[in-house]
């Protein structure tokens, strides 16, 4: 069986279709037990439904710019394991830099098919071991972070611990901000400033538009990046 | 108690895509017999903790303030927390006028991340099933400006943020740039730089809210 039928078969894509599973049932699952919390919270339908809306038009954009990660993916490590490891919190950039430094360990002789194959399983062991990494890691620092936050709470005025975690928000922002410009090509300065007018004008002129409001993430980013991409 | 709801959920989802994530490498050994051996693997292992482990650990109590415990767990089972989660939960917060940190900012951030990760595979499942004509159809124009949408958003984000509370959130912004320029310059990692910028953030948001009470008191 030659190495790209192995990668592209349909044990491959049951393995990987397990783990979309669980992320699809987990989001069902946290989504549902939110509903009730909100309702609870007396947020109204109304409500909860603009912000999935802006949720999503929000993340349209990013997610679109996987696409191609994905397909570079697709092409050296087949459509399964591609699929899988852009879902889940593997990065493709990770992936493709994980894949190649195992090779090195491979002992089979290189170019035979053999070689493939144990090249291959190598670098599932080491997405396989890099994502749990993520996920035990996580899970650790949830559990740990939830009992600071209590401790905090009763320890400190609530509304500082509030306002320390909305300014948690504002830092994380700020620094990705800079990370995408700072010693960068100009284009990326330009999107980034392109962006934050489209906000400042939507935010300014049509504060009373709720429609447009909402959408006003998905606008910048259109005009962040088509006026980076025209310019460059 | 909604908190308490999350973490057991989420502990129970991670958990079982700890085992689905090794499937792959599971299914190559038994159907066609091959696989790494045992100190091959425990290199590997060794091998990814010397890279990424400190990342594993820092990157989620980086977040974990601005996500709350519900999209925390949705989040760091998907990735791309930084560039897609927190955009969208920052979205839907704004929407439905809700506070970061509150019981009220926290549901909504579950719910946030929720669909997020609808959207993701449901889009990457399409891609993957149309396969790569799609993209190849694609002008360069079109796939070149994917790059600039990072940019895009946080420009955005970060005016946004700006605008909504000049007083607070104006002095951590300079303080985050400040941070990263002098960390980057002495040549941090980039994880410890993102740990960094919130840790001084909180004291430079103590600060600010000490002066400001102070201010309303008199």
């Amino acid at each position: 069986m030659d190495i790209t039928a192995i990668k592209n078969s349909p044990g491959m894509w049951i393995a990987a279709g397990i783990m979309i599973l669980i992320i699809v049932i987990q989001a069902a699952l946290f989504m549902r037990m939110a509903k009730k919390e909100a309702n609870a919270l007396g947020i109204s339908k109304e409500k909860q439904k603009e912000a999935k809306r802006s949720a999503v038009v929000a993340a349209v954009g990013p997610t679109l710019a996987l696409s191609i990660m994905l397909v570079t993916l697709m092409a050296s490590l087949g459509g399964p394991t591609a699929w899988m490891r852009m879902n889940d919190v593997g990065s493709g950039r990770t992936e493709l830099a994980i894949a190649s430094t195992v090779e090195d360990m491979v002992t089979a002789e290189e170019g035979t098919e053999e070689y493939e194959l144990q090249n291959l399983s190598y670098a599932v062991w080491a997405q396989g071991i890099d994502v749990a990494g993520w996920l035990i890691g996580a899970m650790a620092m949830i559990t740990a972070g939830g009992a600071v936050t209590k401790t905090l709470n009763e320890k400190f005025d609530p509304k500082w611990i509030k306002l320390l975690m909305g300014g948690c928000l504002v830092s994380l922002f700020s620094y990705l901000l800079i990370n995408q410009v700072y010693g960068k090509a100009s284009p990326y300065a330009v999107a980034a400033v392109a962006g934050g007018i489209t906000m400042f004008i939507l935010n300014k002129a049509f504060a009373k538009n709720k429609r447009l409001q909402e959408l006003g993430l998905g606008i910048s980013i259109i005009v962040g990046a088509a006026v980076a991409a025209v310019i460059s | 108690m909604f908190d308490k709801k999350c973490l057991r959920l989420g502990l129970i989802t991670m958990c079982c895509a700890v085992i689905a994530s090794f499937l792959p490498a599971l299914y190559l050994w038994l159907f066609h017999g091959v696989i790494p051996s045992p100190p091959d693997i425990a290199s590997i292992a060794g091998m990814m903790a010397a890279s990424f482990a400190v990342g594993w650990v820092v990157q989620p109590i980086t977040f974990y303030p601005a996500l709350g415990v519900g999209a925390s767990c949705l989040s760091w089972t998907t990735g791309n927390v930084g560039d897609l989660r927190m955009p969208a939960i920052s979205a839907a917060q704004k929407a439905a006028e809700v506070e970061a940190g509150t019981p009220e900012g926290n549901v909504l951030s579950t719910m946030a991340a929720a669909v997020t990760n609808f959207v993701t595979v449901i889009w990457l499942t399409f891609v993957v099933i149309v396969g790569t004509g799609l993209i190849s159809i694609l002008p360069a124009s079109v796939t070149d400006a994917f790059s600039y949408i990072a940019p895009a958003i946080f420009g955005a984000i970060v005016i946004d943020y700006a605008m909504k509370n000049l007083r607070f959130n104006v002095p951590l912004i300079i303080a985050a740039f400040i941070t990263y320029a002098v960390l980057s310059m002495l040549g941090l990692s980039s994880v410890w730089i993102t740990l960094l910028v919130v840790i001084i953030g909180m004291f430079v948001s103590r600060g600010v809210f000490m002066i400001q009470s102070k201010k309303t008191e008199k």
